[in-house]
């Protein structure tokens, strides 16, 4: 990720991720005239090892969804499906609408028009990004629910017969959609920021010249522009609806990712299961495909030379107003879960209820959860990274439908329920790596797989940015093929690889099924206290881990941030 | 290369080898004694199986030691259990301070998570002891072969009708079915008296219950199927769905939302209206269907299991017996309000005693035989 200027102009890389689908890329970089043979088997056969091992879980899950007996499949199919398949859409098509009309709503305010605080405003509606969103549900759980912190409150208030006070019902469809767009809606809005602020204002002064006005401007000739990194923004809320567990099941909304975790419950029935996970793949195909097509599309719109930085419209009499939706988006997404979950802890701390007391709420080994969570996490980021080279670099290099083929296994396990990650890895480690099964390197595992898309995401799009000229320069110049490796394309990388390390990190930490099935015994990380603390609805206990992982994830968020925002917008925007 | 292989080829540290070799033997052992004990349990089912199997499946790097249960070589033994960690964790505490010299190590989950990872881990098994709350899914996993006969005197001790024979699995508390209704809700002449008053309309959507993927809930319909007939099962569960119940994936939503007034009843195990009484709720409870002609109280239970391939059976057997002890037992019954399977054992205060009523008369066994079709039934009857 290169670039030096000052001004706001995006760099190569950015630009790349912009341009270019950052999960399947497309763009075709002239291949290298310089014969790198030997480099490219190792890397043909690095990315063939890192694929194979990342569709493990794929793998085994098609196996036993193929061999399932017919009568499986029809139960579901008579029973189940239908329901589901209703109940997911519904989910994914309500959360991604929901993210996307904030996203864009919020980044138009914060990069054209003249809101008071913009720079403020673009942190703070990055943040959320560190929220997990089961973590948030947790927190609207005990404000909102029957009995809850306002239920109480409103009914002291008024004087009214306890159970009596009308609430919003947060269990179901409208509860969960708020709960998860408030988390993701800044994977829209990051790429979207970044695209509507490196428009050319040329393609908007010629709209208007030719007598179009404001919002038609914005419909027909903004809004397009920045249609394809809106859609990679959406794909990626898409796919986290798919694969979120927490919080459908604090919800209580039934998805194809809590009926199978609970297909087991009772008739430990794993084919169902398996029949169940090949379905939700099937689910996400389309909406890959769909995002692809879209940043092809982009590509091909891409300016040209002369660039200049678009205009800020005046808000008028409408400032107080946006300023408040920012406002009321910010503390919603913010402020709710960080103030809900201090003051549980706090009470929990001071003030112990008598459900404290039955539960015997406590912070002992809170340090011992959030080390192993740290340590483990950051082996997934660091071997995830690694493993991301081979892949990343032969698909910048050689892109092709057999390099796109091994980007898109890699990708698997992310696209997994995590629970059938997990359950996949179990089986295979119990049998053949016995001495790394049941450790904290086997749980490593895991979380690695599912990190990888996110590292995958960031590396593929940095080495592009790397020019092959300067690669071909230095061969040319006598430098082994490795010295090119160290001294050339690591260096220009690296702030790249660096962004992806964290999304890597910010993945791992927040994983919840992967760690439920593969944790070690007396081995367990934060977000698995938490929901242990939150399946018994002790939410005093489920506090104090949150917050350490709010606050874990945080710091490596921030410290990538330092490097400036564009780090943190171009890394999320490739963030899976 | 990339680390993607290191990780696969990654040796057995040189100690592992040896114990993984071993326990293959031991296993093995395991096997032929089990064999035997189901033998000489079926040919004389009233004397107990001699207590040599524990010990000659001892650590396999050491010879074997002739010792007494009560002071087994010292060892580590894994815990899988889907009991909630902080009323578990007393038990385990005071089981390391009667026996130090064994580390015990506990992981829980659901019956989900834990018997799949049981069976996903068959070929080198990390557990040493199950230990859930749900009779179906520990006769289920039993019935797969997970669990290895527990010969021991304090297992055959508990009546039949609690244990498999050979004690590849054992209660070790009871959990009575009951309705649950919140008091500032519920007046005291308005009560239920049987579960079939949960189908009424006058509690339209006024009701909360686990549905098909609970244990407990589905135990519940194969008993109503079992003593009254199917079509009783296929009329309480629609009557349950016409009435707008409220459905849960288990039972602690269900005693929360009536604690708060989210609904007025739930039918739930007895134990959560102790809890959400302790934790200050506004909670009654009714032990159901206890007059003539009704199918009396629904009994389900607690239960714990050696897993087969275990490294340590003779330590996890010594754990068993030790939460089959009066102090284990005492716990059990003191901090979750469950009826203890041994004798003698105090009930928590204000736990009604299970001889003021009239059980329902089936065995945990006859439950999980009908759980199959009823599961079947129960889902075609519109249960979710």
């Amino acid at each position: 990720m290169g670039g030096s200027g000052r001004d706001s102009r995006p760099r190569p890389a950015i630009r790349s991720a912009l341009t270019g689908s950052a999960l399947f890329p497309l763009t075709r970089v002239r291949a290298p005239a310089v014969s790198r043979w030997r480099l490219t088997w190792v890397l043909i056969l690095g990315a063939l090892a890192v694929a194979f091992v990342a569709a493990l879980p794929l793998f085994v899950v098609a196996g036993r969804a193929v061999t399932a007996a017919p009568s499986v499949w029809l139960g579901l199919w008579s029973g189940q499906i239908p329901g589901l398949l209703g109940n997911t859409l519904a989910l994914v098509v309500a959360t991604v609408s929901f993210a996307v009309v904030i996203g864009v709503a919020l980044a138009w305010l914060t990069e054209r028009t003249d809101l008071p605080g913009a720079p403020l405003w673009r942190w703070a509606l990055a943040i959320p990004l560190v929220i997990p969103a089961y973590v948030a549900a947790l927190a609207l759980i005990v404000l909102l629910r029957r009995g809850g912190l306002i239920d109480r409150f409103l009914t002291g208030a008024l004087g009214a017969v306890p159970g009596t006070v009308p609430l919003p019902d947060l269990f179901g469809l409208g509860g969960a959609t708020l709960t998860i767009a408030l988390c993701v809606f800044p994977y829209v809005y990051l790429p979207a920021a970044v695209a509507l602020r490196s428009q050319d204002r040329a393609l908007e002064d010629a709209s208007r010249l030719a007598g179009r006005g404001r919002v038609t401007t914005l419909i027909r000739v903004t809004l397009p522009l920045a249609a394809p990194a809106i859609a990679a923004g959406a794909l990626l809320v898409g796919l986290y609806v798919l694969s979120d567990f927490g919080t459908v099941s604090l919800l209580r909304y039934r998805t194809f990712t809590t009926v199978i975790f609970n297909q087991f419950a009772g008739q430990i029935d794993r084919s169902a299961a398996a029949c169940l996970s090949v379905i939700l793949i099937v689910l996400t195909t389309p909406m890959l495909a769909v995002e692809a097509l879209l940043s092809r599309r982009g590509r091909r719109l891409a300016a040209a030379s002369g660039w200049r930085p678009p205009r800020r419209h005046a808000l008028g009499a409408w400032r107080v107003p946006a300023l408040g939706g920012v406002i009321l988006v910010a503390v919603l997404s913010l402020g709710v879960p960080l103030f809900t979950l201090g003051g549980l802890a706090l009470q929990g701390w001071l003030a112990p209820t008598d459900v404290d007391r039955v539960w015997s709420v406590g912070n002992d080994g809170l340090g011992q959860q959030t080390l192993n969570s740290l340590v483990v996490s950051a082996l997934a980021a660091t071997v995830a990274l690694t493993c991301a080279f081979a892949p990343a670099l032969l698909a910048a290099r050689y892109p092709s439908w057999p390099s796109r083929v091994l980007l898109g296994l890699c990708l698997s396990a992310a696209i997994l329920p995590g629970l059938i990650v997990g359950l996949a890895l179990v089986l295979f480690l119990a049998t053949w790596a016995p001495a790394v099964h049941g450790t904290a390197l086997g749980l490593g595992l895991g979380l690695t797989l599912r990190a990888l898309p996110s590292a995958l995401a960031a590396a593929e799009p940095a080495l592009r940015g790397v020019p092959p000229l300067f690669e071909r320069a230095a061969r040319s110049l006598g430098s082994s093929p490795v010295a090119v490796l160290r001294r050339i394309t690591l260096p220009l990388a690296a702030p790249g690889l660096s962004g992806g390390w964290v999304l890597a990190f910010l993945t791992a930490m927040k994983e919840l099924p992967t760690a439920l099935m593969m944790r070690p015994p007396g081995f367990d990380t934060l977000p698995v206290r938490i929901m242990a603390a939150a399946n018994e609805s002790v939410y005093t206990q489920a506090a104090p881990p949150a917050l350490a992982l709010v606050a874990a994830t945080a710091l490596p968020l921030l410290l990538l941030a330092r490097r400036g925002e564009r780090g943190l917008e171009g890394a999320a925007r490739t963030n899976g | 290369m990339t680390n993607g292989d290191m990780i696969l080829k990654v040796t057995p540290p040189v100690h592992r080898a040896f114990t993984r070799s071993g326990r293959v033997l031991s296993r093995r052992c395991l096997l032929t004694l089990g064999g035997l004990a189901l033998v000489s349990a079926a040919c004389a089912p009233s004397v107990p199986p001699a207590t040599a199997v524990p010990n000659s499946s001892a650590a396999p790097s050491a010879a074997p030691i002739a010792t007494k249960p009560s002071t087994p070589t010292p060892a580590e033994i894994t815990i899988y259990t889907t009991r909630a960690e902080a009323l578990f964790k007393p038990v385990i505490d005071a089981f390391t301070s009667a026996h130090p010299s064994i580390k015990a190590t506990v992981l829980t989950g659901t019956d989900a998570t834990l018997g799949t990872r049981l069976i996903e881990e068959r070929a080198s098994p990390r557990a040493d002891v199950y230990i859930n709350a749900d009779t179906l899914a520990a006769i289920d996993l039993s019935e797969k072969g997970l669990f290895a006969p527990n010969p021991s005197r304090t297992v055959a001790a508990v009546a039949e009708t609690y244990r498999e024979i050979d004690g590849r699995w054992v209660s070790l508390t009871l959990r009575a079915r009951t309705i649950m209704v919140n008091t500032n809700l519920v007046k005291p002449e308005e009560r239920p008296l049987s579960v079939f008053d949960l189908i009424d309309p006058k509690w339209k959507g006024q009701a909360g219950a686990a549905d098909s993927r609970n244990g407990a809930m589905l135990a519940s319909l194969v008993a109503i199927g079992a003593l009254q007939g199917d079509a009783k099962t296929v009329e309480f569960v629609r009557g349950l769905v016409a009435n707008r119940t409220k459905w849960f994936s288990g039972h602690t939503d269900v005693r929360k939302a009536v604690g708060n007034g989210e609904f007025k009843l739930g039918f739930v195990n007895h134990y959560y209206y102790h809890l959400s009484k302790a934790e200050g709720a506004p909670v009654g409870i009714i032990y159901p269907d206890q007059a003539t002609g009704q199918m009396g109280l629904m009994v389900n239970s607690t239960n714990a299991s050696l897993v087969a391939g275990s490294r340590s059976v003779e330590q996890a057997a010594v754990f068993i017996d030790y939460m089959l002890g009066s102090e284990g037992q005492k716990l059990f019954a003191e901090r979750n309000y469950e009826y203890p399977i041994a004798s003698g054992v105090p009930l928590a205060e204000g736990v009604a005693p299970l001889s003021q009523y009239r059980l329902a008369s089936i065995t945990l066994r006859q439950l999980w035989e009908g759980l199959a079709a009823t599961r079947a039934l129960a889902q075609r009857s519109g249960l979710p």
